[in-house]
């Protein structure tokens, strides 16, 4: 996205374009545990998606890039910042989200 | 967060039950078969209190704290999956996981994955 500037005497215009650019997008990083580490073959990874995007959109995009998480899509519950959350749940710059397979403690 | 998740549980059984003191350990690493992999204490001045607040922790430790478990065999692994954490996510309100309403969660959804043919052979638990 290229920054508009406005080149104008007596006004102080701020490059808007590249305000926007900053905002636009929000960096999340991704916890893989027991078969999703099996399956992506990393423990994490780093994922940036467009600011506004949901703990659904995150995993839209996981899959497309493990296909393999395809697997426990069903059966998989996502926790942000360490509490359990919905698809819905939107994220925030350095978030932290977990994928998180059927559990077997106790 | 599974100790968070273990503290979550260790308050709820509180704000029910009238209870003196409560102890949780979990194993880690490997544990080899037939030694205890999970620990709660529960001591209250009623037995029936310190009882039921027990049974409740196991529960919800089972459903909902982020543990898994390995078994491993002479000819491959399984990661196991409590029923309670199916049970669980079957009875949560749409949107919490999967926003299908009528997603049936299989029984076993990464247990089919193993490559374990025969299931009398020793093994031992991995759990992380």
């Amino acid at each position: 996205m290229a920054a508009a500037e406005l080149k104008t005497e007596n006004v102080d215009v701020k490059p808007v374009g590249n305000a926007a650019a900053a905002a636009s997008s929000v960096n999340v990083r991704v916890l893989f545990f027991a078969r999703a580490r099996d399956l992506t073959g990393a423990a994490d990874t780093l994922l940036e998606v467009t600011s506004g995007s949901t703990a659904g959109d995150c995993l839209i995009e996981l899959i497309a890039r493990f296909p393999g998480l395809e697997e426990i899509r069903e059966c998989m519950v996502l926790a942000l910042n360490e509490e359990y959350t919905s698809n819905s749940a939107v994220v925030k710059e350095n978030d932290e989200l977990a994928i998180i397979p059927p559990i077997s403690g106790g | 967060m599974a100790v968070r998740q273990i503290q979550a549980i260790c308050s709820s059984a509180r704000a029910t039950w009238k209870i003196h003191a409560i102890s949780v350990a979990h194993r880690l690493g490997a544990v080899p078969v037939g030694e205890t992999s999970v620990f709660i204490a529960v001591s209250a001045v009623h037995h029936a209190d310190a009882l039921d607040a027990c049974k409740f922790m196991i529960d919800e430790l089972k459903a909902t704290v982020p543990i898994w478990k390995k078994e491993v065999y002479s000819n491959g692994e399984v990661w196991k999956e409590n029923p309670e954490f199916m049970e669980r996510r079957s009875m949560e309100p749409a949107g919490k996981a999967v926003d299908a309403p009528n997603v049936a969660c299989r029984r076993i959804c990464c247990g089919a994955k193993s490559k374990v043919s025969d299931e009398s052979t020793a093994c031992e638990m991995n759990l992380e």
